[in-house]
């Protein structure tokens, strides 16, 4: 059965700006995405800052009305019966934001048990389970201004399943947090598919997708430009490796030599301070990994080596290819 | 309707919890009421007994309850808007209504304090002695008055979730309804082209009626019926209102999707 | 001095168009004209109810010139409050630059804008609650409002200075404005006022600025008021000093404990 069914799929954001002349400026989030998460999916979706994951999980989430296109969650249209969708699903945004900073995690999982109908006797039980599953049964009764980022983060858990939903949306749960934390939290979602509930997840960390999702959407632009299972999405760039070569102090003018040179490869370089990791996406590593010695002679490398591609290289060729 | 009870319940109930985890708060949301009121007690100081009681000590109260209902309904709103919960509750099956409801009664109710502070001062340092000839219409018509105010503050609501400049207008707001309800003097001493205002305000006739209800035999006199069946009126006309805006605003909401800002 | 004059100046605009460029035009002008027009009324209407029509102009007069005191109090010490939200307070601080002068800038804005308030106040109360500028020395009205809203400041650098250690500025700034429209003789004279009171009143310049007002009004010269603007202005020096040794105490106590920014 499809949880969620998206056709087609827009939504504009409209703006005004000044007050004596205003000015509209349209911004196009969503454009025409459609996609389907099966029952009992984690389903993924990637991209990079300002590409719709988001709006889209506001869509989908009835906080939001798409501009054009229909969506329907356990069979209900998000436009017209947002009621009945409500009902069925939760949210769980990344960020300690969406607390009641001044109550007890306790009284803040009661608080919304009750507008989630959830019968009084059913809540108490369940909010204590709850709070278990979290690791919060402890410092339930502490306010929520006194919790660490993590903890918070744990309360949304447990607040976003408080009306045992059909399906869980979360978006960038694990942002900011330190990784025992995030760590806590994946095994809670892997957990939660165990339980035959439906996930859609946004992340930036391609580690994380690639461990949990069982599809991956990666949104660019509000467009869907890939869609399938990590294994299958890996293959999609072809039968490739990656020459990884790690330098220290290279000049800019190098790097721009590195990329004209091998242009039939996808570079990919990432700075940390004044260490480089070029990654260099190729079908022929040994001709790449001579041509790369041969290029930067005169800098310091600390390393190279050849390496099996990653989510991470696929979805940045994906994201940077045709900039256009 | 059974769900829109419990939110109705958990809302009075979070409200209280807020409440007592900043115990100052309700004074200082009926401080400028409270200040007022003080006022009054020296620009009546030659008024009869009878009168100081039936303008100062229940002006005091309904001032006391407007100020917090309003400050209050403003302030919660706020607080989920900064907080950011305000985007989860959007999305739970309750309706804000219900939500606002329960909210806007636990902080009317709470501006009473005003009354008591006022009280408590004439009787202890004035001698102010106030009897009650027909306790059953007192406290309907102060009932009412709570009901009235409550259901303004959630007429509101839709407003502040609109707005993210609500504390602006809220003195305005306050001090409308200060002048027009004659919380603290009749409405005759309006000039007439201002007593319109007065009349549209349900809380004109249910403070009306309290003042009525002082002397014996109210229940069974037809000019305290009529004002207490004016105040429902209003009062069912306000809700109505609130049902239809808090639909329209939901509505533009998630197409502004202004909610999520602060 | 000039070029003195010239920097405050500068600063002044700077202070200003800082304050207000986030303010909605509809939400100042609502501040600025309705609640002072709603507010004025509320205690017209009372005092016509209790008092007889004949001290209506008595108390429209004490409700217009306390704009002043909304405005300059409220404005010296809110700008402390929106300095702290956005954090330059932190900034502000640490610069070098003469403290005096960064509150004279702050301080001429909000007097400027208490006396705008005063006036709109007193042609309400010409226009709505007939109070008669027949005998009126305009001159005097304008010394007495220009005084009544720069001694007040005095008072607004204590508040704000205070408000350095609490969370919010609001529930300071509130109650100060409170007792000084309850102390001030604005709705009822001072003598009405228990006896323990009354020295509490004679603190706020506003109570002789008031009292001022009203006889400028019926036609006093400023020769006959200068006794009362000659205390104003000495009860501000005393406060201004007060609440600048408050606040450098504030600084240097907060700059320890390192809680400056408490919210």
């Amino acid at each position: 059965m499809n949880v969620v069914q998206v056709q087609e799929l827009t939504r504009i954001y409209t703006t005004t700006q000044g007050f004596l002349k205003q000015k509209k400026r349209d911004i196009l989030a969503v454009d025409g995405v459609s996609f389907e998460v099966n029952q009992g999916e984690l389903f993924g979706m990637l991209g990079p800052n300002g590409a719709g994951k988001t709006t889209t999980i506001k869509i989908l989430t009835t906080l939001l009305l798409p501009t054009a296109g229909r969506a329907l969650v356990m069979g209900h249209d998000i436009s017209r019966e947002s009621q009945a969708v409500r009902r069925q699903i939760n949210v769980i945004y990344g960020g300690e934001r969406g607390l009641y900073r001044r109550l007890t995690g306790q009284q803040n999982l009661l608080y919304t048990a009750d507008l989630y109908g959830v019968e009084p006797p059913i809540a108490q039980k369940r909010v204590a389970e709850l709070l278990e599953l979290v690791g919060l049964d402890k410092r339930a009764d502490e306010r929520v201004e006194n919790y660490s980022r993590g903890m918070a983060q744990r309360l949304h858990i447990a607040r976003g399943l408080i009306n045992d939903p059909s399906v869980i949306f979360m978006d960038e749960p694990t942002i900011g947090l330190d990784p025992e934390a995030a760590h806590f939290i994946r095994q809670r979602i892997k957990w939660l598919t165990g339980q035959g509930k439906t996930v859609f997840l946004t992340t930036h960390d391609l580690w994380e997708a690639d461990q949990l999702c069982d599809r991956i959407a990666i949104l660019k632009k509000g467009k869907i430009i890939a869609l399938d299972t990590p294994r299958e999405l890996r293959r999609l760039v072809g039968d490739v490796q990656v020459v990884e070569v790690e330098t220290f102090g290279m000049p800019e003018e190098k790097r721009a030599g590195l990329e004209a040179a091998l242009k039939t490869s996808f570079v990919s370089v990432a700075t940390y301070g004044p260490k480089q990791t070029i990654a260099i996406q190729t079908q022929n590593p040994n001709e790449v990994t001579a041509q790369v010695q041969q290029l930067l002679k005169g800098v310091k490398v600390l390393n190279i080596r050849v390496r099996e591609q990653s989510l991470e290289d696929v979805y940045l060729r994906l994201v940077q290819e045709d900039k256009s | 309707m059974k769900h829109h009870l419990q939110v109705f319940r958990a809302a009075v109930r979070m409200t209280i919890w807020d409440y007592l985890a900043q115990p100052m708060w309700p004074f200082w949301l009926t401080i400028t009421p409270f200040a007022f009121a003080l006022v009054a007690v020296f620009l009546y100081r030659d008024a009869p007994p009878k009168t100081f009681a039936l303008y100062v000590v229940l002006g005091s109260g309904a001032m006391g309850m407007w100020a917090s209902a309003l400050g209050g309904c403003s302030f919660s709103m706020m607080q989920e808007r900064r907080w950011g919960t305000i985007v989860y509750t959007f999305t739970t099956p309750a309706s804000q209504l219900w939500i606002a409801a329960g909210r806007s009664l636990v902080h009317a109710v709470i501006g009473l304090m005003t009354l008591a502070e006022i009280a408590l001062i004439s009787v202890l340092f004035l001698g102010i002695q106030l009897t009650i000839a027909s306790p059953v219409a007192f406290l309907l018509a102060v009932l009412l008055t709570i009901l009235a105010f409550a259901v303004i503050g959630l007429f509101l609501n839709s407003f502040f979730m609109l707005t993210r400049s609500a504390s602006d207008w809220q003195n305005a707001l306050s001090r409308f309804l200060y002048v027009f309800c004659g919380v603290m003097y009749p409405i005759s001493v309006l000039p007439d082209w201002l007593r319109p205002f007065s009349y549209v305000l349900a809380p004109t006739w249910s403070l009306k009626a309290i003042r009525l209800s002082v002397e014996p035999g109210a229940l069974g006199n037809s000019d305290y019926l009529m004002n207490i069946g004016l105040t429902l009126l209003l009062t069912m006309v306000y809700l109505l209102l609130a049902w239809y805006l808090q639909g329209v605003t939901e509505h533009k909401l998630r197409i502004s999707a202004e909610l999520e800002r602060i | 001095m000039i070029r003195q004059i010239k920097l405050l100046i500068r600063m002044s605009v700077t202070v200003f168009t800082a304050i207000y460029a986030w303010q909605r035009p509809a939400s100042y002008l609502t501040i600025k004209f309705i609640v002072p027009f709603l507010q004025m009324s509320f205690f017209v209407y009372l005092a016509k109810f209790t008092l007889g029509p004949d001290k209506l102009a008595y108390v429209a007069i004490g409700n217009a010139v306390q704009l002043v005191a909304f405005n300059t109090l409220m404005g010296v010490a809110m700008t402390m409050a929106g300095e702290k939200w956005n954090g330059t307070l932190q900034t502000l601080l640490t610069t070098p630059a003469n403290r005096l002068m960064i509150f004279a800038s702050r301080a001429l804005v909000h007097v400027l804008d208490g006396i705008a308030g005063a006036v709109i106040g007193l042609l309400y109360a010409g226009l709505f609650f007939g109070v008669s500028f027949a005998q009126t020395d305009f001159l005097a009205l304008a010394v007495v409002l220009f005084i009544s809203s720069l001694t007040l400041t005095g008072l607004g650098l204590i508040v704000a200075s205070l408000s350095l250690f609490t969370r919010t500025v609001e529930p300071i700034m509130n109650t100060a404005y409170l007792l000084i429209f309850l102390l001030a003789g604005i709705n009822f004279p001072v003598e009405q006022l228990p006896v323990w009171l009354r020295p509490l009143s004679y603190l706020i310049p506003l109570t002789y600025g008031v009292e001022a007002a009203r006889q400028a009004i019926a036609g006093a010269s400023l020769a006959l008021l200068s006794s009362s603007l000659l205390i104003m202005l000495g009860l501000f020096l005393a406060e201004g000093t007060l609440g600048y040794y408050i606040f450098t105490y504030f600084e240097r106590l907060s700059k320890r404990l390192g809680t400056l920014e408490m919210t």
